[in-house]
């Protein structure tokens, strides 16, 4: 009898249109639990280096956990992976939402996809049915035209779609996966990998709770956490003005960024903060699988001209910098709009943003002329323009059709200096956080697999203090002395070495961060509570962060067999130089020599050659990954 | 003179007022009124006075208004 998993995982060939179950041993979940760790297995055993992302022998994973389901407060989510398009390696995103939870429920731990149909298809999961439909009457269609058809024609209104809009039909590099209308498996362009095997959507539906090793504990462990969530001010926070929250700080400390990363300082930046979200476009806050904090947000716009609807959500943090201040936009209704097109045709807001910065610092350099923006004055600031170019890279129609590429090979094309103004890390654009503020956040940018990512480890502020939460908190992981947010010294490395595994943890389970300490209330402890209860497994953090470690190994060997070496471990040059404009003008340039150091220190911490950055065979056998140490050779 | 303390965020959940005032007779460190207000330096990522970011080393020297903004993580 297993607990909090079912025991299956299901195939799917799209060429042949065939599906069969594996039924793993227990001794396979106790190593890989799900997620990324979960895909990259299959991802190392069956797919060939330089497999073509966008080719029928890349795999699409939807993986959720061992955990994900049990009703406990911020474990809805799941894993995606694919070798991405965007990035050529190890591809990944997780979201929130139901869907994760629904999958486990229709009796299935992941889905492993490989081939492609040559006519648009969905698949319809329920109860441990599978069934391939005819998804023709759906291409081409947006994401809540669809939801609803399919609903409609398989007469349930509870089932969960992850699905993809036009954006991913088309394969924009950037393309990302949507379930129910606005939570997001957001980067890596995986929605671009579902595009290119015609697969539209994966219905879900189960009626079958998850089976709970000990129901009462997790019950408890709820009931006590979300008393918690209540009270905490964080949580309130979060739950009030969602993640536009941290608009405020960054304004009126200069580092919003802004105009294409050429300052932080954005003068019109009230406009775009929270508590101007809320009086104008907010309509109501939403939540995720059984979690109390219900910190997303659905706007509404009903103006002449300009109708936002609230099935899409609403804009977060990293959208609101990067459709906004990035492109010099400080009107939160239009903002709402590009948020409202790109989740339709669902498009990475953050890559769409930088490339739409991008283009538009080239145009006003003069690299990019009228003639190539088809008449669009491509300038900062132009709210019009931002919504029709989102418009063009969807349908990949003039210039939307080269930045649909993203901006690292759109610069490629376009050449005349254009690389200097785009800023990325293995080919995916950087997020909204500054990393000259949080090293540590630099550190995981450059350091991530999967290109730059503010979600790969906690950030630096969480441990800048010794009553900070992450220090009084998680001494239990060796974590006993603060760290200044700007280090990037031995402590540093050393607690983002730490903090990379733990946070890896976290997106393997299908944990949300805003739930767990250092960034919410809940404990190590009580996460791990609910970790046995739900499994039955008497684990430790030992364990689970061996875990972690034997992930990060995973997919730095995937990214190894594709080619990428310790030089794509790299940060944007804008980072080594100092802040322009504003509070922080002139100060906070990274040291290039000390970021470069702190990187070889860390391969030396995680067991990797400290020039190479490839993981030893030693490291190898120790996570129990010895049948990859052929590939290291 | 007189320091008024905007607490911004959810500092402002956390203390009982989200303005603090504080009034002192000679120049204060930043480090003293935070120690005086009670709010813990753990929970402050930016101390903004004026149009100036500052360290809790800053000195105050004439009656201001300092701005405290909270630890500031992902989203």
């Amino acid at each position: 009898m297993s607990y909090g998993y079912t025991g299956n995982i299901l195939h799917v060939d799209l060429s042949s249109k065939k599906h069969w179950i594996e039924h793993p041993e227990e001794n396979f979940y106790r190593t890989y639990w799900g997620g990324k760790a979960l895909a990259l297995y299959y991802m190392l055993k069956e797919m060939k280096p330089h497999t073509d992302p966008l080719s029928p022998d890349n795999l699409l994973i939807f993986a959720p956990s061992v955990i994900t389901g049990a009703p406990a407060p911020a474990i809805p989510r799941y894993t995606v992976c694919a070798k991405s398009p965007l990035t050529g390696g190890q591809g990944e995103a997780e979201a929130g939402g139901w869907w994760g939870p629904e999958l486990k429920k229709a009796s299935f731990d992941a889905i492993i996809i490989k081939g492609s149909s040559p006519t648009p298809v969905y698949l319809y999961i329920k109860d441990g049915k599978v069934e391939i439909k005819d998804a023709t009457h759906l291409w081409g269609k947006d994401t809540g035209e669809t939801q609803r058809i399919i609903k409609k024609e398989l007469a349930d209104d509870r089932i969960r779609i992850a699905q993809i809009g036009p954006a991913g039909e088309n394969l924009v590099r950037f393309a990302n996966i949507v379930n129910e209308l606005k939570h997001f498996n957001g980067r890596n362009g995986l929605g671009a990998v579902m595009g290119s095997k015609k697969l539209k959507a994966i219905a879900v539906r189960g009626t079958k709770p998850i089976e709970l090793y000990n129901k009462e504990r997790v019950s408890q462990a709820t009931k006590e956490i979300t008393k918690r969530v209540m009270d905490n001010p964080l949580s309130r926070d979060l739950r009030e003005l969602g993640t536009p929250a941290v608009v405020r700080g960054f304004y009126e400390a200069g580092c919003l960024p802004s105009y294409n990363w050429t300052t932080g300082y954005f003068k019109e930046g009230e406009n775009l903060t929270a508590e101007t979200y809320n009086k104008t476009i907010l309509k109501e806050t939403k939540g995720c699988f059984a979690c109390p904090i219900r910190c997303k947000r659905a706007v509404e716009v009903n103006e002449p001209g300009l109708k936002v609807d609230p099935s899409y959500g609403g804009p977060e943090y990293e959208t609101i910098a990067s459709l906004g201040s990035l492109c010099g936009i400080s009107d939160l209704k239009y903002i709402a709009k590009a948020n409202e097109l790109c989740n339709k045709y669902t498009m990475d807001t953050i890559s769409t943003g930088m490339v739409i910065a991008f283009a538009m610092q080239c145009y006003e350099e003069g690299i990019l002329t009228k003639e190539d923006t088809e008449g669009i004055e491509l300038t900062f600031g132009n709210k019009e323009a931002v919504l029709k170019m989102i418009e063009k890279i969807a349908h990949r129609e003039g210039l939307g059709d080269l930045l649909s590429q993203g901006s690292y090979l759109a610069a490629q094309k376009i050449g005349k200096g254009a690389e200097k103004f785009i800023h990325q890390v293995k080919g995916q654009e950087i997020p909204m956080h500054d990393p000259r503020l949080k090293t540590g956040v630099g550190l995981q940018y450059a350091l991530s697999d999967y290109g730059a990512d503010h979600m790969k480890a906690a950030h630096d502020p969480f441990f800048k203090d010794k009553d900070s939460v992450g220090i009084k908190e998680m001494k239990g992981l060796g974590i006993l002395e603060p760290v200044s947010p700007t280090d990037t010294g031995e402590k540093k490395v050393t607690l983002f070495k730490l903090l990379d595994i733990y946070w890896t943890v976290f997106d393997i389970l299908g944990v949300c961060d805003f739930g767990y300490v250092p960034r919410s209330v809940g404990t190590m402890e009580e996460l791990l509570g609910i970790i046995c209860a739900t499994t039955g497994w008497r684990t430790t953090w030992f364990e689970l962060m061996k875990l972690g470690e034997r992930s990060i190994n995973m997919a730095r060997i995937f990214n190894y067999r594709e080619g990428f070496t310790s030089k794509d471990d790299t940060l944007p040059e804008v980072f080594y130089k100092d802040f322009k404009g504003g509070p922080l003008d002139g100060l906070r340039a990274i040291n290039k020599e000390d970021f470069q150091k702190a990187l070889r220190l860390r391969y030396q911490l995680m067991g990797w050659d400290p020039d190479t950055g490839i993981p030893t065979p030693a490291k190898l056998i120790e996570l129990g990954l010895d049948w990859l140490i052929d590939e290291v050779k | 003179m007189k320091i008024n303390i905007v607490l911004e965020g959810y500092l402002k959940y956390k203390y009982p007022s989200n303005i603090l005032e504080l009034n002192y007779s000679k120049p204060v460190t930043v480090y003293k009124i935070l120690e005086d207000a009670k709010v813990s330096s753990a929970d402050v990522f930016f101390i903004k006075v004026g149009d100036l970011i500052v360290k809790e080393d800053y000195l105050l020297t004439k009656s201001n208004e300092v701005k405290l903004f909270p630890i500031i993580g992902g989203g």
